[in-house]
């Protein structure tokens, strides 16, 4: 019952047993059986393997002394930090098909960027190539087509194999978590990589895309940062995955490496730019926005480094230098967007919390990356999509997304405040020019009457006492005569005696009386009690409205009749005035000085009006707004 | 030993009232001329002189002219005032009157308007000049429209409702805009206290409008 054994392998006696009729370097103990790979989805290996550092890295694989190597082994089953060997690592497992049928398996060897990875068979004659591949070699070296290395290996029916990976990764941390899977694992492992990333990718395209319109619609450069910001984004993806090599450079492995730091810096770049944009960061306002402006400055120059001198690897020599600057220019940028907001949180600005939380919804998956990698956490899932880190980055896009949408309405908002007010003000000031202006006349209408009119009076009364001949005595009178009734019409049309004692329906009604009684337009006034909607200086102001108005009828609109009515409803006073003119082209018109005059006083009460004049004459419609005074 | 008329004349108005009272003492030397430039000034010579008729401006500063006229009618209902304005507005003639002055003369009346005034008020009778009075406004021969202050439009609109035709319809037989046509359509259910088409109808069909 080879269940037993599989658990406690070390001490079964079964074991012994194929020890001993298996060759001489197979290390019984360590081998993985196939049976064993059922149990779970991923069969996690580390511990089942010996590793080797090679000393001398340029020695043809057929003369290496496999044995003679420094052998050891790694307690962890998942992954395993190495550090950053000088030479090639050399790693060795057995695989023992204690099944009577052929079977196939596939090793994964768990980290996408590895110079060189080559697979042996290590039979009795010596190691057998199976397989080279790796960052230096195209795509199409691959011997299973996924992101990661994936190796198929082959058994026959109760067969033990051994084999041997030499893996270069010099400059590199060799971090890494072998696997094996059964090919129908690999499948589903497969399918859920790509479809995971093929939802992140979709999900940042369409943040993008909505961006790209705003911007093509508002043209706030916010958006079109954002548009590229995910473009970024998803080359950032696709490139921590080797993706992009995958699908768009397979046969250019030289530029691996330096599309994924580049790409690294180059949206931190974007992502700066954004925050700037989103927090409202300027040089008055924080003491942050040098920093920004450094650090964007310094991740454009890393991007452009990576291109000049990253191609197609930076020199082993500099490995450490490129690692720390990297690490130290990312590291800052991350402290420069985490002090930026928390500065303008600091200084009120709401908008702050949520950019914040964006950045730190990706930290936490490069955190939880790093984590992992350092050995202190066991999880799987950050050697394919979806990893915390690719999954930090959509979700720190989509809250970015939503707050710059966020901030647009309010900013949105803000503006319509602003224009309103300033709308308000602009009408303030319209109103208190109307205003002054309506005291000024009245000051002179007042002034017309007291002293020019009383002057007058009293040269018609000096005019009685002359003694001349009666002839130049009537020509004196009528010259004083009709220049009192001009002063008179002047001073009573700016504001008639006793205005505000008189109601102002009786004095309209005389007026319209006193009109059709010297001309030849009958004037028919019809009114609802408005006495009380309005104070006394907006009162004046309709009046001055209405003389206006039939001022103009008597003027120009060559019209027999009139009607002028007043009509009080709930909320607002009516004024409509009709004739049975001529009527006028509006767009000729429009500009009078008499309609414009109207326009203002209208405006000064919020209201609205509407002229109609065609064929059977004009008509006037004007609409006040009232609050009532005494309420 | 004649009788003399004593007046007094109001008026804040220097020129004109010194102006007038030696005018009116060199026409007819039976005057007795009292000179006074405020409603205050009124109020205090009318108790020391008790003037036979006064001649009160309407625009005096302070105490006007019809709060004078006012207080004179009710304390010292006996002296007669006569009003004098530079404005002949209805309104002002018909304050005046109803509020108890004898006459009303425009400012730039003749010296002979101005002795036959005193001298008819002095008589008793009353002088103010004529006013205007125009036939009805609303002289359509409806009584319905005069009744709820219906125009001749909204009347010519109220037909066309009754032959069915819609707010359009109307306004392009009539050459007038949808808004405007719209409007009177308001207006009328707001002076007939209406609020549906349904019962205006019923309106029409009741007035037989």
């Amino acid at each position: 019952m080879p269940f037993f054994w599989k658990r406690n392998s070390h001490i079964s006696l079964l074991a012994l047993i194929m020890a001993t009729l298996l060759p001489a370097f197979s290390y019984g103990q360590k081998t993985i059986y196939i049976d064993e790979l059922k149990e779970g989805t991923l069969f996690f290996m580390m511990d089942r393997c010996q590793f080797a550092f090679a000393t001398n890295t340029d020695q043809p694989v057929s003369d290496l002394d496999v044995e003679g190597l420094d052998w050891f082994e790694v307690d962890r089953d998942r992954y395993h930090n190495f550090g950053r060997p000088k030479g090639k690592l050399w790693m060795r497992f057995s695989v023992t098909n204690d099944s009577d049928h052929e079977t196939e398996l596939a090793f994964i060897f768990g980290n996408h960027t590895i110079n060189e990875i080559a697979l042996y068979h290590h039979t009795e004659s010596g190691p057998q190539h199976l397989h080279t591949t790796g960052s230096g070699y195209p795509f199409s070296s691959r011997p299973y087509p996924f992101f990661t290395y994936v190796f198929p290996l082959q058994f026959d029916s109760k067969e033990v194999k051994e084999y041997l990976l030499s893996v270069d990764a010099k400059g590199e941390l060799m971090v890494f978590m072998p696997l094996m899977l059964v090919p129908q694992q690999l499948k589903l492992q497969n399918d859920r990589s790509y479809t995971a990333l093929g939802i992140f990718i979709g999900i940042i395209v369409i943040c993008g895309a909505f961006n790209f319109f705003l911007f093509l619609f508002l043209k706030e450069r916010i958006h079109l940062l954002y548009a590229l910001y995910a473009i970024v984004a998803i080359w950032c993806l696709t490139s921590m995955v080797t993706m992009d090599f995958q699908f768009f450079f397979p046969d250019h492995p030289q530029f691996i490496y330096p599309s994924r730091f580049s790409a690294n810096f180059l949206y931190l770049v974007f992502l700066l730019l954004i925050m700037q944009r989103f927090l409202r960061q300027t040089a008055k306002n924080s003491k942050m926005y040098w920093p920004t402006i450094v650090f964007i400055i310094a991740n454009a120059v890393c991007f452009l480094l990576e291109w000049i001198f990253g191609v197609p690897r930076w020199p082993a020599a500099w490995s450490d230098i490129h690692y720390s600057v990297l690490r130290m220019v990312h590291f800052c940028s991350f402290l420069v967007i985490f002090l930026s907001c928390i500065e303008k949180i600091r200084q009120g600005y709401r908008l702050a919390w949520l950019f914040l939380c964006a950045v730190l919804v990706l930290l936490i998956g490069g955190v939880l990356t790093i984590v992992n990698t350092l050995g202190w956490l066991d999880w799987h899932t950050i050697l394919m999509p979806p990893t915390p880190l690719a999954m930090g980055m959509v979700i720190e896009a989509m809250i970015i997304c939503f707050g710059i949408l966020y901030r647009y309405h309010l900013l949105k908002r803000e503006k319509e405040r602003l224009s309103l007010e300033l709308q308000d003000h602009k009408l303030t000031v319209a109103q208190e020019i109307l205003r002054v202006e309506e005291e000024e006349k009245e000051r002179f209408a007042q002034n017309l009457h007291d002293d020019l009119g009383g002057n007058l009076a009293a040269l018609k009364v000096a005019i009685q006492r002359l003694k001349v001949e009666r002839k130049v005595a009537d020509h004196l009178n009528i010259l004083v005569d009709t220049t009192s009734d001009m002063t008179r019409r002047i001073a009573h049309d700016i504001m008639p005696p006793e205005f505000e004692k008189t109601e102002f329906n009786q004095l309209l009604s005389a007026y319209f009386n006193r009109l059709s009684s010297t001309g030849n337009i009958r004037f028919h006034f019809i009114a609802d009690e408005i006495d009380g909607y309005f104070t006394k200086q907006q009162t004046l102001m309709i009046y001055r409205i209405l003389l206006e108005l039939s001022t103009n009828i008597v003027k120009h609109s060559k019209a027999t009749e009139a009607t002028i009515q007043l009509n009080s409803y709930d909320d607002y006073i009516e004024i409509m005035v009709e004739d049975n003119g001529i009527g006028f082209d509006l767009s000729t018109c429009k500009k009078g000085m008499g309609l414009r005059n109207i326009e203002s006083r209208i405006l000064f009460f919020h209201g609205s009006h509407a002229i109609d004049s065609g064929e059977s004459g004009t008509t006037i419609i004007i609409t006040l707004p009232t609050q009532r005074h005494d309420l | 030993m004649t009788y003399k008329t004593s007046i007094l004349l109001a008026d804040d108005h220097l020129l004109f009232i010194s102006g007038l009272s030696t005018l009116l003492a060199e026409e007819q030397n039976n005057y007795d001329i009292f000179v006074a430039h405020d409603g205050n000034m009124v109020l205090q010579m009318v108790s020391d002189q008790q003037p036979d008729i006064i001649l009160l401006d309407i625009g005096m500063p302070g105490i006007g002219g019809m709060e004078v006229l006012k207080y004179m009618n009710r304390v010292y209902p006996a002296i007669k005032i006569i009003m004098l304005s530079s404005y002949n507005d209805a309104h002002l003639i018909e304050k005046a009157r109803r509020a108890g002055a004898s006459g009303y003369l425009l400012k730039n009346c003749s010296i002979e308007e101005l002795q036959r005034a005193i001298a008819d008020v002095m008589e008793g009778k009353l002088s103010f000049p004529p006013i205007v009075h125009l036939p009805e406004h609303n002289a359509y021969t409806n009584p319905i429209a005069q009744q709820f202050n219906l125009t001749k439009r909204e009347i010519e609109i109220i037909q066309l409702i009754k032959e069915e035709l819609t707010n359009k319809q109307i306004a392009d037989k009539l050459f007038l805009s949808l808004f405007t046509v719209e409007t009177h359509r308001k207006n009328i259910m707001h002076k007939l206290k209406l609020n549906s088409a349904v019962s205006l109808m019923k309106f029409i069909l009741d007035f037989k409008l």
